[in-house]
């Protein structure tokens, strides 16, 4: 693994071009990485390690802005690349809202996002949790395997430096991990997944979602489908974790907000839902799987309330539409890869947990449906606000006991209006999808549609 | 230069050991540029390039990539290969792969205009120019139009002797809306893409197609969503293929089947589609991705998947093909150099029947006329057999007639049920792909080819709100 400093280096060349080039600003964007990745079922399928650069450029031409990029970190390459930026900026339209890029780059101080055991990328590691996964779903007999899955490990150092003499580095590390199960028994066939994020392959029990799994494939041996109705569904926290990334990754940002794409805009010191809801973006979380110490462009990240007890508070912002608002950047500049420009997104964003037990909930519940996992829930509007998920897979729940296995139903709701009071329980544990979290959560009245 | 490349990692591959090995190498030329409310966002130009060696030792998979195209570090990345191969080989599977042709070929898509040739202002202004006309309809609050991009190369060697090269270019234009109508939003969008130059962009209207987009915002945000329950359906040309991509397509892949993760499997012969339905599977078809060869160098022609209502093949890379004791059909894709070939579908899709549109709603007391036209996409769960995808806004049909239009929602089926409840398939086949997405698995993305007939279905659940 390079350097920090090697890669600054080069991005300080990069922004040099630039500028006699022609930019009066610029801004080097800079990653090396690298990853492994394992398909197995019982069996390792496959096994990969691959390495990447990459080098993005922005350069800004008066009010005018142009973004080049190359995997080839070649001095040649990154110039090459800057010169190309400056010429696209030359070429574009002026932007009358462009300030600067940010003149005072800042870190915050985060644990837990770097794990050397997982930065070295061992196979022999890897190929021991994969084993430790399946040897659990093995020891719960012949009738289930593990017949997908995949694990993903991977480390990545970014450096960021700017015309205005600013640079920053952060290292991080990260690990996936997917499996589905099958069962099969007397003719009958059924699968359940399990998944994790983390930043540290230590993190994750891969026995426990193996065993989870499993259990789960057999108990769907005997599933069957609800008629439509209305029921009330108590849903699970990944996968509420999973609906709050459709419902507000793309819709709580500045830019969404400005540009009259989001339904929330206008509605800052309003009551949106229920004083049980609160939502938090905390880029500062501990390990947190989208928590990071500075931003994609080099800004200290923090916590936002965004839903306080009910009342919308804030949105997210990156430099620029912070500039353009005359507020500070929240420290939410993503960028979907070396290539690409910055715009707010959420760092990890937060549901906050209530008080109730999971088991408590259940008792409350005298006829409902426990959702555990769906596909297709990021099929839902965010802008209108419906909420659709086939509940692949859930159990019936009567008079507060988790009963028979109910699959393929599709669940519907208007979910602006159920944060506002059909969403009346949440519960105390936090769970995770992909730096989302949530408690498990009761909707009140949901619209289920099967047989 | 790349070639030399690719001969050094093979002749290192094999004097180190291994049994099969072949390179894959990419060069990839792209532009995205985004304008939004007619402010450019993004104008983005990038080069991407890189390599992966794939290698069996001992029956053991192994394969690393990396972006530096130089000797060093191609040498690196086959004895990385060869080390996680060996490294995995106690928990591995034994695999073996299906003889192919082995072939030396280069392919071209066809492309007038490169796109990179196109003056950046031009792409702006046509961008903005969009933008304009969409928002200049009362009630629209947001408007945004993208334009794709890519040339991209790629060259294929395998110890087998195969050298396939392609050069492909792809051009789209993305474009969304933004309604409102009391204090209720709706988005609507649509895009088109295809394996072509800049010659794909003048053919169209395309200020004309960004109003079209914001009068259906404007008329969807009016309207309510459909009664959840389940009702005869008939789905557009532009949604089918996404019905059959995720409600029939992935089951047939198959390392799913092999692995048991298919509801599919064992029923080779077998009836599992009304007899209307045909469906192929075909690396090259108008309007569709250009896949002339897979990722393993194996030539990718016509697959009949289902004839008449009867499964007649699995799609299979060479592993799996040995595997399942079936014919190899080249559909070994992966998502870019860096990423294994996994089976996956090219442009998937039903073939014609013999019915007109009205025909197709002729009968149908209540129903809904399903469209494609600002649709979500798909997922399905192979194993429990159950799919769910996102129409665009849709009609009711009530008494044979293409009545008032209702919001798009989610439906769901189940895999072997679905396509036996198809009644009618219509005559026109429209297939599209895209710059801009594709389809995901494994995490891995691919761009295909989606498209159809209109068909009727008998029943289909409608998750209302």
């Amino acid at each position: 693994m390079p350097e920090a400093s090697q890669l600054l280096e080069l991005g300080r060349a990069a922004v040099e071009a630039a500028i006699k080039a022609g930019a009066n600003e610029a801004e080097a964007y800079l990653v090396d990485s690298a990853s492994a990745e394992m398909i197995f079922t019982s069996k390792v399928e496959s096994f990969r390690l691959s390495s990447s650069t990459g080098l993005g450029i922005r350069a800004v031409v008066g009010k005018k802005l142009g973004m080049a990029s190359t995997s080839s970190l070649s001095l040649d390459n990154v110039r090459k690349a800057a010169e190309r930026a400056v010429k696209i900026a030359r070429a574009s339209k002026e932007d009358e809202h462009w300030r600067s890029l940010p003149e005072e780059f800042g870190r915050s101080s985060v644990p837990g996002l770097f794990d050397k055991e997982t930065a070295s990328l061992s196979p022999d590691a890897l190929v021991a949790c994969v084993e430790e996964l399946a040897n659990a779903v093995e020891t719960l007999g012949k009738a289930v395997r593990p017949s997908r899955g995949m694990l993903r490990a991977g480390r990545s150092l970014v450096a960021i430096c700017n015309s205005y003499g600013q640079e920053a580095s952060r290292a991080e590390t990260g690990a996936f991990t997917w499996v589905r199960v099958s069962a099969e028994e007397a003719g009958r066939s059924a699968t359940a997944n399990e998944s994790a994020y983390a930043r540290a392959l230590s993190a994750i029990d891969f026995g426990k979602l193996g065993s989870e799994a499993a259990e789960r494939a057999l108990d769907f041996l005997k599933a069957e489908k609800l008629p439509t109705r209305k029921i009330d569904v108590v849903i699970r926290g990944k996968v509420m974790a999973s609906i709050l990334a459709t419902m507000f990754s793309g819709t709580l940002t500045a830019d969404a907000v400005q540009e009259g794409r989001s339904p929330w805009a206008g509605k800052l010191g309003q009551e949106v839902a229920s004083e049980a809801f609160t939502l938090v973006d905390d880029g500062t979380l501990p390990g947190g799987f989208r928590s990071r110490e500075l931003d994609d462009e080099g800004l200290p990240t923090r916590k936002t309330v965004l839903v306080d007890k009910g009342v919308l508070k804030a949105f997210l912002y990156d430099d620029y539409w912070a500039k353009w608002e005359g507020v500070s950047s929240t420290g939410n500049a993503w960028r979907s890869g070396y290539g690409s420009r910055p715009w707010p997104a959420p760092n990890c964003l937060v549901l906050q947990p209530g008080d109730w037990r999971f088991e408590e909930l259940l008792a409350d519940t005298r006829e409902g449906l426990y959702v555990v996992e769906t596909i297709g829930e990021w099929l839902s509007d965010p802008v209108r606000g419906f909420l659709n998920a086939n509940v692949t897979h859930g159990y019936l729940i009567k008079d507060g006991e988790l009963t028979k296995p109910v699959f393929g139903v599709m669940m519907s709701c208007r979910f602006f209006e159920a944060m506002k009071g059909p969403m009346d329980a949440f519960c105390r544990e936090l769970e995770e999808s992909g730096g989302y979290y949530a408690p498990a959560v009761r909707i009140k009245g949901v619209s289920v549609s099967g047989k | 230069m790349y070639e030399d490349l690719a001969e050094l990692a093979l002749n290192e591959a094999a004097r180190l050991g291994a049994d099969h090995a072949d390179v894959r190498i990419q060069v990839v030329r792209s532009e995205f540029v985004l304008v939004e409310n007619k402010v450019l966002r993004s104008y983005e130009s990038s080069e991407v390039s890189g390599l992966s060696v794939r290698v069996l030792v001992h029956g053991s998979w192994g394969l690393a990539s990396t972006t530096r195209l130089e000797r060093p570090a191609v040498r690196e990345a086959v004895e990385r290969a060869l080390k996680i191969a060996r490294s995995s080989a106690k928990r591995a599977r034994q695999v073996e792969l299906a003889e192919v042709e082995v072939v030396e070929r280069s392919f071209s898509s066809p492309c007038k205009l490169r796109p990179v040739d196109v003056a950046p202002e031009e792409k702006v202004e046509l961008l903005v120019d969009m933008n304009r006309e969409a928002l200049s309809v009362e009630g629209v609050k947001n408007a945004m139009a993208r334009l794709g991009a890519i040339e991209e190369y790629l060259y294929f060697a395998s110890t087998e002797g195969a050298r396939l090269s392609l050069d492909r270019t792809l051009t789209g234009i993305m474009y969304s809306s933004v309604a409102e109508h009391e204090g209720r939003m709706e988005r609507t969008w649509d895009s088109y893409s295809a394996c072509a130059g800049w010659e794909l962009v003048k053919e169209v209207d395309w200020a004309g197609e960004a109003r079209d987009i914001s009068l259906l915002a404007v008329e969807t945000a009016k309207v309510e969503s459909p009664k959840a329950g389940a009702y005869p359906v008939v789905v557009d040309g532009r949604l089918i293929g996404l019905l059959i991509h995720e409600a029939f397509g992935h089951a047939t892949e198959g390392d799913l089947v092999a692995s048991g993760d298919s509801v599919l499997r064992g029923r080779l012969g077998q009836v599992v589609a009304s007899e209307q339905v045909s469906i192929v599977d075909e690396g090259t078809a108008p309007g569709g991705i250009y896949v002339p060869f897979d990722d393993e160098g194996v030539l990718k022609g016509r697959t009949v998947v289902v004839e008449r209502g009867v499964l007649k093949a699995f799609l299979t890379s060479r592993e799996v093909a040995a595997r399942l004791g079936l014919p190899p059909t080249g559909n070994g894709r992966a998502q870019d150099f860096a990423n294994f070939p996994i089976v996956r579908q090219t442009n998937y899709h039903m073939e014609p029947g013999d019915h007109t549109l009205e025909e197709l709603i002729e009968d149908i007391k209540f129903g809904y006329f399903l469209k494609g036209r600002s649709r979500r996409g798909g997922q399905v769960e192979t194993g429990m057999g159950t799919f769910t995808f996102r129409a665009g806004p849709s009609h009711v049909i009530r008494n044979g007639e293409i009545c008032e239009l209702v919001r798009g929602v989610a439906m769901s089926g189940d895999i072997l049920e679905a396509l036996k409840l198809v009644e009618a398939v219509g005559r026109e086949v429209e297939l599209r792909t895209s710059v801009f997405g594709g389809c995901g698995k494994y995490a891995q993305t691919v761009r295909v080819g989606l498209g159809g007939p209109p068909v009727r279905i008998s029943r289909m659940v409608v998750g209302g709100a």
